[in-house]
């Protein structure tokens, strides 16, 4: 078992809005091994991003964080100095976002952008910050970077501007890149040729990596380990293969079903039913219980996250005594998919 | 960008061409025969004639248009019936009062604006903020003559600070600038505070945050230059509106320039004056529509992400 | 020729989405406390000076705005003058109060005529663009060419000096605004798809223009009538204030402003009550205005 880079514990963040508490984040507990690379999956409104801005500390008004630690290398970011976190962030924990296009500043040139990066951690001057600007956006992969660093975002592709956003955040070889959505945007592909320079960067540099989508997909092709959210909350986390091979939630189960498999003849995808609660019409049980073909009347009571003999943490019913549905439910049937 | 620029300078030329013609009509339109206007009803017959043969009024319309086009274009626009002396001599040393009288009221319109649409939306719904925006409101909803008059009431009159009226000395000078640019002032300020909330909560905002930048150079570097573009588009076009409002701060403060020749000019029926004078404003302020255009686009360009 | 029926044209009702939103919009209003006090102060000014009008020309209290007092000339407020009184002892309160009317009346008149004339021409232009556009647009550029009042300045100096003079000015001035507005407002609907639905169905543009369209445009419309009240206000006191507007006597703000300016060393009251009321009115306009745009496109809030 290799050391965590990052370690959190019963993360609680919200929203407050005309006097209502939204709990966007709802205590995620979550680690990130050295060198590996973490996936989260859920979809939008799950709670993954704001985890993301959380650990660097950069949720705005009328968000704050209101419970949990976050251990980065045994320091607390929860309540280290404003001027600390502002050398953390760029420096030892990068983020890449996932709209290319709106996330450089549109009146700066490229070089401008990148240069900040070493003025502000390393304290280059222009002349030494342009040269290593050059060499990063070359090992991006970023053709004649000679020439690109003086131009302006709307003059690149949004391939390409997601390669100079990955420029940036690498600048410093920071030790844990987190990359929200980073091919969302972007054509297929140049999706894959992404994902690909994020993982060749990664052996390069040596960091780990926090990998937001809501793509398996992109699970599959990147991750270690998974952490499955919903509703703010994680309900499921294996290793990869455990993960696909033996998924346990109903809600991870749901999310396999709904994509298109090449490994396997599928007569159709099974979307999961209903949609995603308002924030303000949670449930007071299992939040997944409303949309779950399985649910019983235990459901009305919240599920701890517990460890299942495969090695799958897991927040349901269903793998613990209380159980009081339908014995012997199988939640996840390869042979009637296939 | 050459191909826009050169498309904008044709458009002027319609416009250009519509602006003479109304200006032209002026004299026309008047109900009677302009000349015994000019020279007054009892004058003698000897004068009107007399007038009317050299401003050519018995020559066909679209002759004197023609004529009235081909001189204006040198800046001849001819002579004043009052004494005289060319139109172009009455109006010259005048067109410099009101273009500084401008000038300095934009400079102040700008920087108190932008200092107070800034601190407003950093501090978003502090004390300041809502104060500000009160301020700012009756600042829209004031007459700027009646504030000139208030000024002299409290400043000149009262406490006397400043001196009631003229203009070129240093105690002339702030009075009728606040009057004309406080309302500039309120537009700019209330522009640049949704302008620049709207740019903070953009994406590339979140990006320097991520990079480490501090708080301040985010506002200041990655911010405001992004909400300036519009704003720049506002203070052109102030610019352009205080030379049709400096009229009535001239006349509060009895300031010789071109807003006060007109009316004066129209009180003593002296047109061909009135004509000159306000084809020079309007001509004025199409070409610094034509430059706010432009630099608009100029700045916009990057900007614009499709 | 096919026409849409009865049940298209109800869907394309519910599609239509300025017309599902008044509740929301009414709601949103009441919320807005700032345009409330606008919308009262305006409430209470238009019945104020629908008496002020009556007691004007038909004497129900017996004041008189006209008749002059020179013993008491000069006299700042007090019980009997609450406003003072005129460099002709005329009871500046009651002036105020007969004037009210020509200073509502004129800014009311002014935007009600430029929208009549901009506001279709606004539309003609968005919506048939080509040829139209560009002459309609063009003509509107050329009107634009004077910055504030100077149109208005130069259309009175042609007329002469008259509440009806003053109102044509300044109405002639405003319409090019609403043409701009409104062309914008019209091209963005035109391109929503429910538009482009009801032609392929057959519609004819007149249909098109009175059920689809100029519902869309009326909040803008709406919106910057009310704001543009505001300013023929200040330009009818502007010109007024420059005597080339309404002619004394009458009790017209700006000119009572004009009266005052030569008496500021002895008696500061003859400019200040009637500049104050001017600024009520147009704040109470503005704040009304900003609050009916908010509720309109609360997206633009914040």
């Amino acid at each position: 078992m290799s050391e965590n880079i990052l370690d959190i514990n019963d993360l609680r963040t919200s929203f407050f809005v005309e006097g209502n508490e939204i709990k966007a984040v709802d205590g995620v507990t979550l680690q990130v091994p050295e060198g590996k690379t973490l996936g989260i999956v859920g979809e939008s409104g799950s709670g993954k991003s704001i985890s993301a801005l959380s650990i660097l500390q950069l949720i705005d008004d009328p968000g704050k964080i209101v419970g949990g630690s976050i251990d980065f290398n045994g320091e607390e970011l929860t309540d280290v100095k404003p001027s600390r976190m502002r050398n953390i962030r760029g420096n030892e924990i990068s983020m890449i976002f996932q709209e290319p296009m709106t996330s450089l500043n549109p009146v700066y040139t490229i070089g401008q952008q990148l240069r900040e990066s070493y003025k502000i951690h390393e304290g280059l001057g222009k002349k030494e910050g342009t040269k290593r600007a050059i060499e990063m956006l070359e090992m991006v992969g970023i053709p004649s970077p000679d020439k690109r660093i003086d131009q302006y975002p709307y003059e690149l592709s949004g391939g390409m501007r997601q390669r100079v956003m990955i420029a940036m955040a690498l600048a410093c070889k920071p030790e844990l890149l987190i990359a929200d959505e980073p091919t969302t945007a972007l054509d297929v592909t140049i999706q894959s040729q992404i994902l690909e320079l994020i993982k060749e960067l990664q052996e390069e540099i040596g960091m780990s990596v926090i990998m937001i989508t809501h793509d398996l997909g992109v699970i599959a092709e990147t991750c270690d380990y998974v952490a499955v959210m919903y509703c703010g909350q994680i309900v499921e986390y294996a290793d990869v293969e455990t993960l696909f091979d033996n998924p346990k939630h109903p809600y991870t189960v749901g999310l396999l079903n709904s994509l298109p498999r090449h490994d396997m003849d599928q007569d159709e995808l099974i979307p999961i039913k209903g949609s995603v609660p308002a924030p303000d019409e949670m449930p007071a049980g299992c939040r997944f219980a409303p949309r779950c073909p399985h649910a019983s009347n235990i459901c009305s009571q919240m599920p701890a996250l517990e460890t299942q003999e495969d090695g799958n943490d897991v927040r349901c019913w269903i793998y613990t005594d209380q159980w009081d549905g339908e014995k012997g439910v199988k939640v996840y049937d390869r042979e009637s998919t296939s | 960008m050459t191909t826009f620029i050169i498309r904008r300078l044709l458009q002027l030329i319609p416009v250009l061409l519509g602006v003479t013609i109304l200006v032209f009509s002026l004299m026309h339109l008047t109900p009677g025969n302009p000349a015994v206007i000019m020279a007054g009803e009892s004058a003698p017959e000897a004068t009107v004639k007399a007038i009317e043969q050299r401003l050519g009024l018995n020559d066909p319309l679209h002759i004197q248009y023609l004529n009235f086009l081909g001189n204006a274009a040198q800046l001849d626009f001819g002579v004043s019936v009052r004494d005289n002396i060319p139109v172009f001599d009455h109006i010259q040393p005048r067109f410099l009062i009101t273009l500084e009288l401008t000038i300095y009221s934009t400079i102040f319109t700008v920087v108190l604006g932008l200092l107070a649409g800034i601190v407003s939306a950093i501090k978003q719904y502090s004390f300041y903020d809502v104060t500000l925006m009160i301020i700012t409101l009756f600042g829209l909803s004031m007459p700027n003559f009646w504030l000139g008059l208030m000024l002299i009431q409290w400043f000149a009159i009262e406490l006397g600070w400043f001196a009631p009226t003229g203009w070129g000395n240093a105690d002339q000078l702030l009075l009728p600038v606040i009057s004309l640019g406080t309302a500039g002032a309120a537009i700019i300020a209330r522009m640049t505070r949704s302008s620049m909330l709207d740019v903070i909560q953009q994406d590339y905002i979140r990006t320097a945050r991520a990079k480490g930048v501090k708080e301040r150079t985010v506002i200041f570097r990655h911010a405001l230059k992004n909400a300036m573009i519009p704003v720049v588009t506002v203070i052109g076009l102030q610019f352009g509106y205080f030379l049709g409002g400096s009229i009535l701060t001239e006349s509060v403060f009895a300031i010789n320039g071109l807003g006060r020749l007109i009316i004066d000019s129209i009180l003593q029926r002296d047109f061909p004056v009135v004509q000159g004078a306000v084809l020079v404003i309007a001509v004025s302020f199409v070409f610094v529509n034509l430059i706010v255009d432009i630099s608009y686009r100029l700045l916009n360009k990057r900007v614009d992400l499709n | 020729m096919a026409v849409a029926s009865e049940n298209t044209t109800q869907k394309i009702k519910e599609v239509n989405p300025r017309v599902k939103g008044m509740k929301d919009f009414f709601k949103r209003l009441r919320k807005n406390k700032s345009a409330l006090v606008g919308f009262y102060v305006l409430v209470l000014f238009f019945f104020v000076s629908i008496f002020g009008a009556l007691d004007a020309n038909y004497g129900i209290t017996g004041t008189s705005s006209s008749a002059t007092n020179l013993t008491d000339k000069l006299e700042g407020p007090s019980a009997q003058y609450w406003f003072g009184t005129d460099h002709l002892g005329r009871d500046i309160f009651i002036r105020i109060l007969h004037g009210m009317y020509i200073t509502l009346g004129v800014g009311f008149t002014a935007t009600f005529l430029a929208g009549i004339i901009g506001v279709p021409l606004g539309i003609l232009a968005g919506y048939y663009g080509k040829w139209l556009d560009t002459i309609i647009m063009r003509i509107m550029d050329i009107l634009l060419a004077f910055p504030g009042i100077l149109l208005a300045l130069a259309i009175v100096s042609v007329l002469g000096g008259s509440t009806i003079n003053v109102t044509i000015a300044i109405a002639i001035g405003a319409v090019p605004q609403f043409a701009r507005i409104v062309r914008g407002s019209t091209l963005t609907t035109k391109k929503l798809e429910y538009v482009d639905a009801i032609r392929a169905l057959g519609a004819r543009d007149g249909k098109i223009i009175f059920q689809h369209i100029l519902p869309n445009i009326m909040s803008p419309i709406i919106v910057n009538t009310t704001l543009f009240i505001a300013t023929a206000i200040l330009s009818a006191a502007g010109l007024s204030f420059l005597g080339l507007g309404v002619q004394p006597p009458t009790p017209e703000w700006g000119a009572m402003l004009n009266d005052g300016r030569n008496y500021m060393y002895q008696a500061a009251h003859i400019t200040f009550f009637p500049g104050m009321m001017i600024v009520i009115v147009v704040l109470a306009f503005n704040l009304f205005g900003d609050g009916l745009r908010d509720a309109f496109d609360p997206k633009l809030r914040k």
